[in-house]
Formats: C-alpha cells, structure tokens, sequence
C-alpha cells in the first residue's frame, strides 16, 4: 500500500513541476517557426532559443492583434489616399475568392477581421499589404500575369508579409516602446483628451514609418525573400504550380523600368529573388494549367 | 485505517495532474468561429469575441479543440494564443502595462476612437477600407473554387 502511495506522490510531483506537455509544445512550436522538421533539438537548447525568441517579441509582438487591425486600417486609407480602386466587381470577385483562398492554407489562416483584396486602378507594376490583411494589386501588376497561377504568385507573396507581419517589423523600435507605454498608462474607458492626442500622435508616427517602408522605400531583401519562400509554400499546399513565382519574376524583370515608382524602387531585383526562389521550386510543371482554370482567370481578368 | 490517506494521494495525484495538463488560451480574432470538427468546412456551433479565455481539450496539427458552454468544438490555432488578456491599466508586470506574456484588454490603446481622431486630422477617406472589410467569401464558394479549378487543398488540414 505504501508504495502505491509513494507512487501516487512521486507521480503528482512530476507532474506538477516537469510539465512534460509544455516542453513539448515548446519544442514543436519551435521547429514549426523554423521549420527544423527533421532535426532533434533538446529542452535545454529549445529554452535557449525560446528564451532569446522572448526578449526580441517584446518588440512588435507586443502589438495586440487589435492595435494590428487598427494600424492596418489606417496604413490601407493612406494607400487609397494615393491610389484609386478600380472599378470591375466580376475582377474584384474572382480575386477575393482567390486570395481567401491562399490565405486559408496560409499558417495564419485566422486574422483578426480577415485577408480582404483590392485592385487599384493604376499602371504601375505595384502590390502592397498591410498588416491587417488588406492586400493591394495594381492593375499594372496583374496585367503581367498570364495564368490564374501567376496571379496566385502574386497574392501569396503579399499574404506572406501579413503571416510573418513584415509590416509591424517595420515600425521603428523606440516608436514601439514609447508607443506601448503611452498605451500602457491610459485607462481602457474615459480616455482624457491629451491622452488621446498622445496617443494619436503615436498612432501617426507608427502609420508612416510602415507607409516610408512599403510604399517608398520598400522592405528589406531578406523580408522580399522570406514573402517568396512563404508564397511557394501556399501554391504548393493549394495545387498551383510554385514556378509561376517564376514565371511572374521573369515579366517583372522584363517590364520593370527602373527609376519608376513601383516594384523596381521597393523590391529587390526579380533576378536575386528568382535566384533564391529557384532553390525551393523543384521544376515548371509541363502540363499547362487545367482548361477550366484558364478560362475563369481570362473571364475575369482580360479586360485588365 | 488507512485508507483515508490513500484517498488523499489519489484526490492529490489527480488534482495535480489534471492541472499540468489544462490549459487555457485567449481568442486573438475579431468573432472566432467556433466548429463541430477540426476543418474550414466543419459547422459553426458558437462565435466566440476577442479576448475570450478558452478552456483547451485537445489539439491536432492546426486545430484546437476547446470546451464550451454545451459542449465542445473546434478552432483553427491561428485564432488563439496562450497569453492571457490584461484587465486594465498597470494591471500587467512592469510600465508597459502588458508583458510579452499578456495581451491588452479590447478596446484599450489604439481603437476606434484613436482611428477617429486620426482619420479627422489626415482627412483620410476609409470608405474602400470598411468595403473590402465586408468583402466576406462563403467557405461553400472556396470549396466550389478549389474543385472547379482541379485544386486541391484540403481545409481541413495539410
């Protein structure tokens, strides 16, 4: 009887101060985020890097994802401040069912009001997302596009920077700090009118430092690279051709003039990233894409 | 004689097990939708708000399951987190009100009043925000997309 208790005891004790089931979903949340599928990490190692990963997520990870929803509203009114949408609701359909799509097999499937898409009415070669889940395409952009899988390349890659929030990253780190103390010290009710003025002016510092980064000066390569490996991944798991990343690379790098205000001024050379893209993209599928799907992205998209 | 003491360790042992093993996590989105099984094509049973602390059952790859009110269903990871929601000012651990291991309450910090102030002073137009905000796409229609195209994700996991 005793060692039954003995048993019971030890057992209680283990259980209460070894809690096997956070080390482990410490570990798997690891290897997911840095997609180590096949390598064995031990927990001392996994503390380590979980440990580090803590001390960089009081940064922007500190933005709640309803401060996020209201930032990328606001970083959306600035683009449609500058651009016009344009006016086709068969086109703006056919790429809302395509986009919400991709992003259901994206790893952040569930954003806090959703991923919504928009084209713009310009020629510039041009697509922006904001870290709520607005994504923009300009007409210019989609006019490159050849195939529905292009157009899915495309999208990808802007869901990409909303997964990894390549636009909260882009706030600058004493902004954050000074903006979540002054978020911090106010009262969620009866906000006083300096504090809201406070706050205001935190909000309008955090909008233009993503704006300067997206629409002027553009994210960095890694960021660009990171967004192109994320948007293979999606393709991959919803049954497009991954190589259309290249394909659309190929027309950018072919119509892109440098000097102009889109792509060619905020992203990388398409050569570099077709360069790196290429590592993960096995080769061009032979087959053309299916009747079907051709036929409903011409239907949407021609008059473009 | 002893038995009572056995009791004890047993109550004990199944106290402090039970409790390694619960888990809790905060809804992240707007409304999570809540659904009979673990996939985008599972029926919703109950719209959970933001903030809302749930009760974690069971987890799979993506999904979540999560006890409820009349019941259980599930929900995509993606819509959950562990932090644990701040009540109300310097409620959290040091000046920042909410460590990295909190969220802030709703509504507090940057919100629909701060959106006002801000939206006034720019004189910024959101009307095409809030109407890409309504662009909603029925999970029928994605799944309608899918096979018409010869795509083929699965919704309901990898």
């Amino acid at each position: 009887m005793k060692r039954i208790i003995f048993f019971c005891t030890i057992s209680a004790f283990v259980f209460l101060f070894f809690s096997c089931a956070t080390i482990e979903t410490a570990i798997d949340d690891l290897k997911k985020e840095f997609d180590f599928k096949d390598v064995s990490i031990t927990k001392d190692e996994a503390d380590a890097i979980t440990a580090s990963a803590k001390d960089i997520a009081k940064s922007f990870e500190d933005i709640t994802p309803e401060q996020e929803y209201y930032i990328g509203r606001a970083v959306g009114a600035v683009v449609l401040n500058r651009y016009k949408p344009y006016d086709d609701p068969e086109a703006g359909r056919y790429l809302n069912v395509l986009g919400q799509t991709l992003a259901l097999a994206s790893d952040r499937p569930e954003l806090f009001a959703g991923y919504h898409f928009l084209i713009l009415d310009s020629d510039e070669i041009n697509a922006f997302a904001t870290p709520s889940g607005l994504v923009f395409v300009t007409r210019g952009m989609l006019r490159l596009a050849s195939t529905e899988d292009m157009v899915a390349a495309v999208l990808a890659h802007e869901i990409g920077h909303i997964v990894h929030k390549h636009g909260l990253k882009a706030i600058k780190q004493t902004r954050i700090t000074s903006a979540l103390g002054k978020v911090a010290a106010t009262a969620a009710e009866s906000i006083t009118p300096d504090a809201l003025a406070d706050l205001t002016n935190e909000f309008k510092d955090s909008i233009n430092d993503i704006t300067d980064t997206m629409i002027t000066s553009g994210y960095s390569k890694l960021n660009e690279f990171d967004a192109d490996k994320i948007a293979v991944k999606i393709l991959r798991r919803v049954g497009y051709d991954p190589a259309a990343l290249l394909d659309l690379l190929w027309e950018m790098k072919a119509n892109l003039k440098p000097g102009n205000r889109d792509f060619a001024k905020t992203h990388p050379d398409p050569e570099e990233r077709i360069k790196l893209a290429q590592v993960y993209i096995r080769k061009k599928s032979a087959d053309p894409p299916p009747r079907i799907r051709q036929e409903r992205f011409k239907k949407a998209l021609s008059g473009i | 004689m002893k038995k009572p003491l056995i009791y004890i360790f047993l109550f004990l042992f199944f106290t402090v097990a039970g409790n390694a093993f619960s888990e809790e996590m905060s809804v992240v989105i707007k409304e999570a939708q809540i659904r009979s099984a673990p996939s985008f094509l599972g029926k919703i049973i109950e719209v959970v708000p933001y903030g809302r602390r749930l009760e974690i059952l069971e987890k799979t790859k993506d999904w979540v399951e999560v006890i409820l009110s009349g019941g259980t269903g599930w929900v995509h990871e993606s819509a959950l987190t562990r932090k644990k929601v701040v009540l109300s000012a310097g409620e959290g651990v040091g000046e920042t009100g909410a460590s990295s291991d909190e969220i802030a309450l709703a509504g507090k910090g940057f919100n629909a009043q701060v959106e006002a102030q801000y939206k006034e002073e720019l004189e910024l137009d959101y009307t095409w925000v809030d109407e890409m905000e309504g662009i909603v796409v029925p999970t029928e229609e994605i799944v309608a997309f899918l096979e018409s195209g010869y795509l083929e994700y699965d919704l309901g996991a990898e």
